[in-house]
């Protein structure tokens, strides 16, 4: 499942959004994710979906691979959307025996499953077009104003990179340590619940000795290169603000200003 | 200049003890003292758990010491506010390629220590370039670190090491975790450092072969500096070495070897280059001799060899007979005359009788030789047709996955078909991905088969019916690394939780752990003690203990060794011959070590590009060096030196050239020579013969019957294994040995 998983994974192409400031980018997924929360319209919908596919677009990523990301989360997605459309009341539809589906509910799910999908679209046109470190960078440095409420926020963002540069080798050691452990006659796939949570000790005892050991082992790779915290370090990188980033701060504010507009002025005439 | 100077230094730690549940204080590093030159190559050597990667640390500031004193560029490392730029001064390699990688891009990666130093970004992107450069990574600047290989990884972290501009760097064993065919390449990149860049280097290994070319050398054991001197003094007292749990480099065990078997290697000696020049003078001397003469008195030494050199090294004398008789017919019917003189003169002598038997024995030999080649040559690459109900049967197996990114289909393994028998001892060889894992896999079921079909004794596993825990028991399977799949809170739990999960009851299970553990040769102190307290080789020898427990009769390991010291690796590979000899256990052995290859098993399975393109025995498979080559894999070091030699002979148009020729080549022309030999050896066992009727002895002829018969037997016990070319040192000693004087 988590090798299916297209969400946090980087694509590589050139194109505008590539280049983007990961600040701008960060904050650009914040506000739409924000917008899409907007009471419910479907011309406000239809702005987001435009902007969405502009988005898509300018990305130069795949729509397949868009898609791809939202696979594994589908599941959540109809669960979701059947909770909604059986829970909410209003002018009954149809009734199955002691469930019953109405108009609301069927909008409700349907405003649902199209948030969701934006969500997790929106979200992965910014992983694909930024490098984990970019993100870590982006983030530390756009929410350095934090620090002086004593927010960690250079120590949470290495977290982040490192946990990111690590999923992949503790998921390879995970598949090994289960196949040791089926050599040694476990049955993953036979019992209970109980019996399945059992047999996965033998799997998680070695995986946490494991994590524990390669995290040790970096902790000293990274003192011995210098590292010291986030005083007086630099980079390679350095996030500087370009003429194309303020462009497109100015882009987002119209389409959050247009949405605004949409959304609660405009309602209130119709 | 010294850059590095140790005195009297002292490491304790302390550790929690499981076993008497208080806290004990070991003794890391014991009074060391050390000075390191600017500009040296320096080699630490050590045993696993000998201290020195934690001299390693301490070197860098990454530990402070107990006692003593450590300067590094003059800076004292215990000094707090020095650290950072000690560490600047000294750069550190670590052993595991992923564990010290922290960028998600190799450039960031790169950047990470001069980031941490506080250089501007201008200058980083210079050193980023430049230390690829000098890597030669420049390619992968951009790659992700999850998609380079391990040696790659390692140069990776050479290049963040080297943008930090160090005046030295401590590599820790940076190639135990890489396999052979990318650690020459590496060890090449950093003699490099030090001859391009003038870097001090301090290389800590347990491979004394890495650093033979170092300036200086100390040697660590037990946390004490045992040895020290150049590689050149040291290679000169092997017995020190061996001593202090090290495997002697291949030419300096050669070299001992044979002046154990009484050939004369000056003591300056030390070198392969050194050595093959040698060889060349001491053939070169051998050859001004009286060939027949020579060839004479050596087979009378040969005799007197042990028994595993002598049939081989008569083979060889044998085919310089074929070679001499071939060329020089003339002087062939003169030294048989001259021989027949000699037989005649002797009357009754030992030395003929010696002499005919050893005729007819050779004769017999090589006819068997050359059926076994015959044999061999048809075999190889045409898997075996017959099923055999007993073992493993793999029938035109392949194993297809989509690959993530492009999704197009790539082939693990394809159409592989093997059998592999109740009592054997393989091994699989191949480069990192050609299949060999997958291969392993689908011998006990964790892998099912895209197509073909598998059959353990006789049935399909694939069948509905069949138990797959049932083949599990049977065919176990032995991870690298097992060490890591430890959990239980003891070593008798850990054991025995294999026989628990095939049903077994408490008490059998700890039964059977016992005996394993025993069998493992892990004393049963240890029952209670957690494994996680144990030392790396017992580790692995109760991860191994834990598969043992479940009584299989097929046991397969993927590199049982990697990473093992000397001692270590011997104590493994005795009970698997143990256990294979013994026991009657089949084993089947991954590896990348072809000397390990070439040292145990009997027949060799080679993959490439997930087929298999060689099945056969181990020196059959060897012979063929020029196609392993081609497929990136390398050959034992004792066949290497031979086919070195055997050229180094040839350019000087020494006429011995085939008496090393004829069992590397099976071309048309040497089966003619040795068919000829064998008709000439045989005519001059009946002008033996004949003679020795004349002479009307008739218990003589008993004799040499009753030796004929003895000479059979012995060849047909010998046919199984080593009919060609020398596999280990001690073949090779003996086949120099046995054609000199």
């Amino acid at each position: 499942m988590i090798r299916e998983m297209t969400l946090g994974q980087y694509y590589k192409a050139d194109s505008i959004l590539h280049k983007l400031d990961p600040r701008v980018k960060l904050l650009g997924t914040l506000l739409f994710v924000i917008t899409l929360f907007f009471p419910k319209s479907l011309l406000s919908l239809g702005i987001a979906t435009a902007f969405l596919i502009l988005i898509v677009k300018l990305s130069k990523v795949p729509v397949s691979m868009m898609i791809r990301g939202v696979k594994p989360l589908f599941i959540i997605i109809c669960f979701s959307a059947i909770i909604n459309m059986i829970s909410v009341s209003g002018d009954m539809l149809v009734k199955i025996g002691p469930i019953t589906i109405a108009k609301q509910g069927l909008w409700m799910a349907f405003y649902l499953v199209v948030r969701l999908v934006y969500l997790v679209i929106g979200s992965s046109v910014m992983t694909f077009t930024t490098t984990p470190n970019q993100l870590t960078d982006g983030l530390e440095k756009g929410f350095h104003f934090l620090k002086k409420v004593h927010v960690p926020v250079h120590e949470i963002a290495m977290m982040m990179s490192i946990a990111l540069r690590f999923i992949p080798i503790l998921t390879e050691e995970l598949d090994k340590i289960m196949k040791a452990q089926m050599s040694r006659g476990v049955d993953f796939e036979s019992g209970n619940i109980l019996e399945r949570g059992k047999k996965l000790i033998p799997v998680l005892v070695p995986l946490f000795i494991a994590a524990i050991r390669r995290a040790s082992d970096l902790a000293m790779a990274m003192d011995a290169r210098c590292y010291n915290g986030g005083e007086g370090k630099t980079r390679l990188h350095p996030l500087i603000y370009e003429k194309r980033d303020y462009i497109a701060y100015g882009i987002m504010l119209l389409y959050v200003v247009i949405m605004i507009f949409c959304s609660f002025i405009l309602k209130r005439f119709f | 200049m010294n850059l590095i100077d140790v005195k009297n230094l002292l490491f304790k730690y302390k550790m929690y003890s499981g076993e008497k549940e208080e806290v004990i204080e070991h003794t890391a590093i014991d009074n060391i003292s050390l000075s390191i030159k600017k500009g040296d190559f320096v080699g630490i050597l050590g045993h696993n758990g000998s201290g020195k990667s934690t001299l390693a640390k301490q070197l860098a500031a990454l530990l402070k010491p107990s006692g003593g004193i450590i300067y590094v560029g003059g800076m004292d490392t215990a000094k707090e506010e020095q650290i950072l730029d000690i560490r600047k001064t000294a750069g550190l390699v670590f052993q595991n390629p992923d564990n010290q990688l922290i960028g998600n891009i190799v450039e960031e990666d790169v950047a990470f220590g001069p980031e941490n130093m506080g250089i501007p970004a201008e200058e980083i992107e210079m050193r980023i370039t430049k230390a690829l450069a000098s890597t030669g990574m420049t390619a992968y600047r951009e790659a992700s670190p999850g998609a380079l290989s391990g040696g790659q990884k390692q140069k990776i972290a050479i290049s963040g090491v080297l943008a930090m501009e160090p005046e030295c760097i401590i590599f820790d064993e940076p190639t135990a975790m890489i396999d052979p065919e990318s650690r020459k390449e590496l060890l090449e990149a950093i003699y490099d450092l030090k001859r391009l860049k003038n870097i001090t280097v301090i290389y800590i290994t347990h491979f004394l072969q890495e650093v033979s070319q170092a300036d200086y050398l100390y040697v660590m054991s037990h946390g004490k500096i045992t040895l020290k001197g150049t590689p050149e003094t040291l290679f000169k007292i092997p017995e020190k070495l061996v001593e202090n749990n090290l495997e002697l480099p291949f030419e300096v065990a050669l070299i001992d070897d044979l002046r154990k078997k009484s050939v004369d290697v000056p003591e300056e000696i030390y070198t392969k280059q050194q050595l093959l020049e040698f060889l060349k003078y001491h053939f070169q001397k051998d050859e001004s001799d009286n060939i027949v003469l020579s060839e004479y008195k050596s087979e009378r030494k040969t005799i007197s060899e042990s028994s595993k050199s002598n049939v081989k090294s008569q083979a060889k004398e044998n085919s310089r007979y074929g070679n001499c008789l071939e060329k020089q017919s003339d002087s062939y019917s003169i030294s048989v005359d001259d021989r027949n003189e000699k037989l005649a003169d002797n009357s009754l002598g030992d030395l003929n009788l010696a002499d005919e038997t050893e005729v007819s024995k050779k004769s017999h030999e090589l006819k068997e030789t050359s059926d076994i080649k015959e044999d061999a040559s048809k075999n190889i690459d045409e898997p075996k047709k017959t099923e055999s109900t007993k073992g493993i049967t793999l029938k035109n197996i392949s194993y297809q996955y989509k690959k993530q990114d492009s999704g197009e289909e790539k082939y693990a393994i394809k159409d592989i078909s093997l059998a592999i028998e109740p009592g054997e001892f393989v091994a699989i060889i191949g480069r990192t991905g050609s299949g060999k894992s997958t291969l392993i896999q689908h011998f006990n079921g964790l892998f099912q088969p895209k197509s073909g079909d598998y059959f353990f004794n006789g049935e399909n596993i694939w069948e509905k019916k069949y138990d797959l825990k049932k083949l599990r028991q049977k065919v176990a399977l032995c991870f690298q690394y097992p060490e890591y799949q430890l959990f239980e809170e003891n070593v008798l739990k850990d054991i025995a939780f294999g026989p628990k999960n095939l049903g077994f009851d408490k008490k059998e299970c700890e039964e059977k752990a016992r005996h394993a553990m025993q069998l493992a040769g892990l004393s049963n102190e240890l029952e209670k003690v957690s494994p996680f307290s144990l030392s790396g080789g017992q580790k692995r020898r109760v991860a191994l203990a834990g598969i043992l427990a479940m009584e299989p009769e097929y046991l397969i390991l993927d590199e049982p060794v990697a990473g093992m010291d000397a001692p270590g690796k011997k104590i493994l590979f005795d009970l698997l011959h143990h256990l294979n000899k013994e026991r009657g256990i089949t084993i089947v052995l991954v590896s990348h070590n072809m000397d390990d290859v070439a040292d145990h098993a009997d027949r060799v399975l080679v993959m490439e590009n997930g087929q298999l393109k060689m099945d056969g025995k181990t020196e059959e498979v060897f012979v063929r060096k020029d196609e392993l080559t081609e497929m990136g894999l390398g050959v034992p070091q004792a066949v290497e030196f031979y086919l070195d030699l055997k050229e180094i002979l040839e350019e000087t148009d020494i006429d011995l050239e085939n008496a090393f020729s004829h069992d590397m080549q099976y071309n048309q022309k040497n089966r003619e020579v040795s068919q000829k030999t064998i008709e000439l050896s045989q005519e001059n066992v009946e002008i033996n013969q004949k003679e020795t009727k004349e002479k009307g002895t008739e218990m003589h002829e008993k004799k040499i019957e009753a030796s004929n018969e003895k000479a059979k037997e012995y060849i047909k016990t010998k046919r199984t294994k080593n009919v060609g070319i020398p596999l280990n040192i001690d073949e090779l000693a003996a086949y120099i040995a046995g054609g000199s004087l």
